[in-house]
């Protein structure tokens, strides 16, 4: 039982000693206005019908959960924030399009008990510069996170139908 | 816009009639030729401009009560698109989607898997089971707590005869309390912070029909304990694992039951004289990259001597007879799994160390089942090739002993070694189709070369 005790307080104090700031949940508007410092974009919604509806349902492998999807855009910059299951919970996905390519994606809020891995700038950095290729799947390699392959593909997925739907608004 | 081509062959008969009276005054205005059979007299051109100006005004009031209809009309499409908008918005809305029902906060899912074993197995006999079958049931109370459990049938089949060999098992059932960010505790039956199977087997997550023979025998996998875990991360890609659970449970008995895989007490009852502590950390701060040490220990493996309540059989005996206990366990684990592009690798090392009394221990018959026991080992390697999305390769090597303290009578030639070459093929991420040939060249000579073939599924 002192065993017991010892690991108890270790826990303890593991769990007070973290030195990293918590980063579970980001304001949709603190990453919109790190995405466009300069100036106030303009928004709009995009009807996921029709084909639209179709490919969307091909990408994630399920039907879309929402009706439309807003972003907001200036000049030839692009962000989206999209809700997408991990395993059994929703992550909340910002990606930022420049052209026909990632700009950058930030995980805002994480709900899952596994995965939290995604959240991070080590996993994140893979998709800057990543575009689509013919077949609308990613055409850069992004290497996984052990034990959290649903995060994982849920971020892929994501990546691929903002590249997709931005795609689409340019021509 | 509704209207328009009505409202434009109305200006453009407008632009006609004044066309026509214009050429109406000029015929007024020109000096009379000498021809007064034929021109309109002043009174009948006057009438004639009447009758004009009424239509003419006719098709001003029509032409205003166009533009009014297309005013209205735009109008209404105005509100009907953004009552379309509303409408979204409220489906579309987090609380609409989420639910406040506990059904739209409970999930099921599932994984299991079929297995044909070509006499790989040390049975003589070819086998097609389905080997597990399994299905989860969560529950989210909140965002900070959760339910979580798995229920598992194992070989299909359980009936109280010798022929039905299936067993229904938990295998998770805990609540887990996110107490600070980053941080949770759980309590209940979880699986043990340990190798990288065991918390993580689902079929199409790993290489080869069955499981790794170390992630079976040196680490009991599906380890499963009733306890409390600590678990959170600790940043720059570094997370930890602290657990007090039940711990395994040695007896005497008629053959195996010294063996670490037959002395899970799988939550059963399980006697708690002498706890198991667990500790593990975790890297994986690069991207495909996880890098594991664990340490899992217990102060008497024989539970104080203690018998299970359910079994009328001694707890321990030496080969003399004696009760024996106190027998203390440490078990050391450490682990690699890397993937990068098509490239994987996979290594892992197992080792227990057991108190030396164990090497006396007997069955109920007083044969020396415990000798060689005090140390146990394995080790695999694990390199792998992703062709594509769906078809990936592997060749896996694996040395397990199980009684490697000593290499005399019972305990001889007791090391396996084995090669595996095989390869999964993805009808979809979530189902495989498995196919691996062993050759099997341990010490006892064992004939197992074979191949196997296995079909999982996970959602």
């Amino acid at each position: 039982m002192r065993f017991s005790g010892v690991m108890l307080i270790a826990a303890l104090l593991l769990s007070y000693s973290s030195t990293f700031a918590s980063d579970d949940f980001i304001a949709p508007e603190i990453f919109l206005q790190s995405v466009f410092p300069q100036e106030e974009p303009e928004t709009a919604t995009v009807w996921l019908t029709g084909e639209k509806q179709e490919i969307a349902t091909d990408i994630l492998g399920h039907k879309p959960d929402s009706l439309r999807l807003r972003y907001w855009y200036a000049g030839d910059k692009k962000a989206w924030i999209v809700d997408e299951i991990g395993k059994t919970e929703p992550i909340t996905i910002g990606v930022v399009i420049e052209g026909n390519a990632i700009a950058d994606i930030q995980v805002l809020a994480f709900r899952e008990s596994r995965g939290w891995e995604i959240k991070h700038d080590f996993f994140t950095r893979q998709f800057q510069g990543i575009g689509l290729n013919g077949r609308r799947q990613l055409d850069g390699v992004i290497d996984g996170i052990s034990g959290a392959t649903l995060s994982v593909r849920a971020m892929n997925n994501v990546s691929r139908l903002v590249l997709y739907l931005s795609q689409s608004l340019d021509s | 816009m509704p209207g328009l081509p009505a409202l434009l062959n109305w200006e453009t008969a407008l632009k006609h009639q004044k066309l026509a009276l214009a050429i109406a005054a000029a015929v007024c205005a020109a000096p009379a030729m000498g021809q007064a059979q034929d021109e309109p007299s002043v009174a009948e051109l006057w009438e004639i401009v009447q009758q004009q100006q009424a239509e003419l005004e006719s098709l001003r009031a029509e032409l205003e009560s166009t533009r009014n209809n297309t005013r209205e009309i735009e109008i209404q499409s105005l509100e009907v698109s953004e009552r379309l908008e509303a409408v979204a918005e409220v489906i579309d809305s987090p609380a609409s989607r989420s639910g406040s029902s506990w059904a739209d906060r409970t999930t099921v899912g599932a994984y299991g898997e079929m297995l044909y074993n070509g006499e790989t197995s040390g049975s003589s006999t070819k086998e097609l089971d389905i080997q597990r079958f399994v299905i989860f049931l969560n529950h989210q109370f909140n965002e900070r707590l959760r339910f979580v459990s798995e229920l598992e049938i194992e070989h299909s089949y359980i009936a109280d005869d010798a022929r039905a060999p299936g067993a229904v098992e938990m295998e998770q059932a805990y609540l887990q309390w996110d107490y600070a960010n980053n941080h949770n505790v759980l309590g209940g039956m979880y699986l043990v912070p340990i190798g990288i199977l065991n918390e993580t087997h689902e079929p199409a997550t790993f290489y080869g029909v069955e499981r790794n023979r170390i992630e079976s025998r040196i680490i009991p996998t599906t380890y499963r304990v009733n306890g409390f875990k600590f678990a959170g991360n600790l940043g720059n890609g570094f997370s930890y694992d602290l657990g007090i659970h039940e711990g395994l449970h040695f007896e005497s008995g008629n053959g195996g039951e010294l063996a670490i895989r037959d002395s899970r007490q799988s939550g059963a009852r399980a006697e708690m004289d002498a706890l198991g502590y667990t500790g593990r950390v975790l890297y994986t701060g690069t991207p495909g990259l996880e890098l594991g040490l664990a340490l899992h220990y217990q102060s008497d493996l024989t539970q104080d001597g203690s018998t299970r309540s359910n079994i009328n059989r001694d707890g321990v005996i030496d080969v003399f007879g004696n009760p024996v206990s106190d027998i203390s366990g440490l078990l050391t684990e450490a682990h690699i799994s890397y993937q990068s592009g098509p490239w994987g690798l996979r290594a892992l090392w197992a080792e227990w160390d057991i108190d030396d009394k164990i090497e006396l221990v007997a069955n109920n018959d007083l044969s020396n089942n415990g000798l060689g026991r005090s140390e146990q080992s394995g080790y695999y390697i694990e390199p792998s090739y992703r062709f594509s999305e769906k078809f990936g390769a592997f060749v896996r090597y694996e040395f397990t002993d199980e009684r490697q303290s000593a290499d005399i009578n019972a305990a001889a030639n007791s090391a396996t070694k084995r090669t595996l070459l095989g390869f999964n093929y993805w009808l979809h991420p979530n189902a495989v189709f498995k196919f691996d040939y062993q050759f099997e060249n341990d010490e006892a000579n064992r004939d197992l070369d074979g191949f196997n073939l296995g079909v999982g599924w996970q959602f």
